[in-house]
């Protein structure tokens, strides 16, 4: 424990704090622009590319691939961060 | 006073379980969740029994008893307003109107959710909107069952809630 920098792990701490609401996919960011990004993404991928929402402040992409049913779920830097199979 | 049996089990145990499943399906359930399309399945499955029992069930459950008529209807307003009600023991000429409406707004609501979940519809925009402004449609319907239910017992003295508890009416006059 001889490192331990107090600061240092109180800024670390404000960081994540902080995280979410910067991090935060909302309604605003459903725009003409990100959709196209993203369904030109999906489709590269294979995806047959539905219907877009905002859940959990994550854009939500209803997909279909090889017959199969999925919801995508991507964070405001266009990452994939889970799929759900319906 | 007359205690007259009108809502059998099964007509009680339909109406506070669409209640409870409605209420938890439109402002409880996550509506992305499976519960929420398990609710949603089993009110559509106690609706279409109920339609059922509307053909095999006791008296006052069949819809023979209380048949549409906008006629019946506008003359119960009519009466409603001029403070001049008369008791009915099955339902009213409005109330069986707001049944039918009811039941097939429940209907339809399913079946759109179902749609939603289609393969063919997957991703779809239109069946989401459909089936949301039909469940507005439901919630404004039901303030005005609500309201009618109040209504109607204040003015004919006759506690319609606690019958759809208890199944009896209890009439404050001796009935002709």
């Amino acid at each position: 424990m001889k490192n331990f920098k107090p600061k240092a792990l109180a800024s670390i701490m404000f960081a994540f704090a902080i995280a979410p609401s910067a991090w935060a996919v909302t309604e605003d960011d459903l725009t003409e622009e990100n959709i196209t990004k993203i369904t030109e993404m999906l489709t590269e991928e294979g995806y047959e590319v539905g219907k877009f929402k905002i859940e959990d402040e994550l854009y939500e992409v209803y997909v279909k691939k090889d017959g199969a049913k999925y919801e995508i779920f991507l964070d405001e830097n266009f990452e994939i961060v889970r799929v759900v199979e319906d | 006073m007359q205690k007259i049996k009108v809502w059998d089990l099964f007509v009680r145990f339909f109406h506070w379980s669409v209640v409870i499943c409605f209420f938890a399906n439109a402002f409880v359930i996550d509506d992305e969740s499976k519960l929420h399309e398990w609710v949603g399945y089993f009110v559509l499955i106690m609706v279409l029994l109920r339609i059922v029992w509307g053909f095999v069930g006791s008296q006052y459950a069949r819809f023979k008893s209380f048949p549409p008529s906008f006629k019946d209807a506008i003359e119960q307003a009519k009466n409603m307003f001029a403070n001049n009600e008369k008791p009915h023991i099955g339902h009213t000429p409005l109330g069986a109107l707001m049944i039918y409406n009811l039941l097939i707004t429940l209907i339809l609501i399913g079946f759109s959710g179902w749609l939603m979940g289609t393969d063919a519809l997957w991703g779809e925009s239109w069946p989401e909107e459909l089936h949301e402004a039909l469940v507005s449609w439901a919630e404004i319907s039901i303030l005005f069952h609500i309201g009618g239910v109040i209504w109607e017992s204040i003015s004919t003295k006759i506690n319609l809630v606690s019958a759809m508890f208890t199944g009896y009416k209890i009439w404050p006059t001796k009935r002709e």
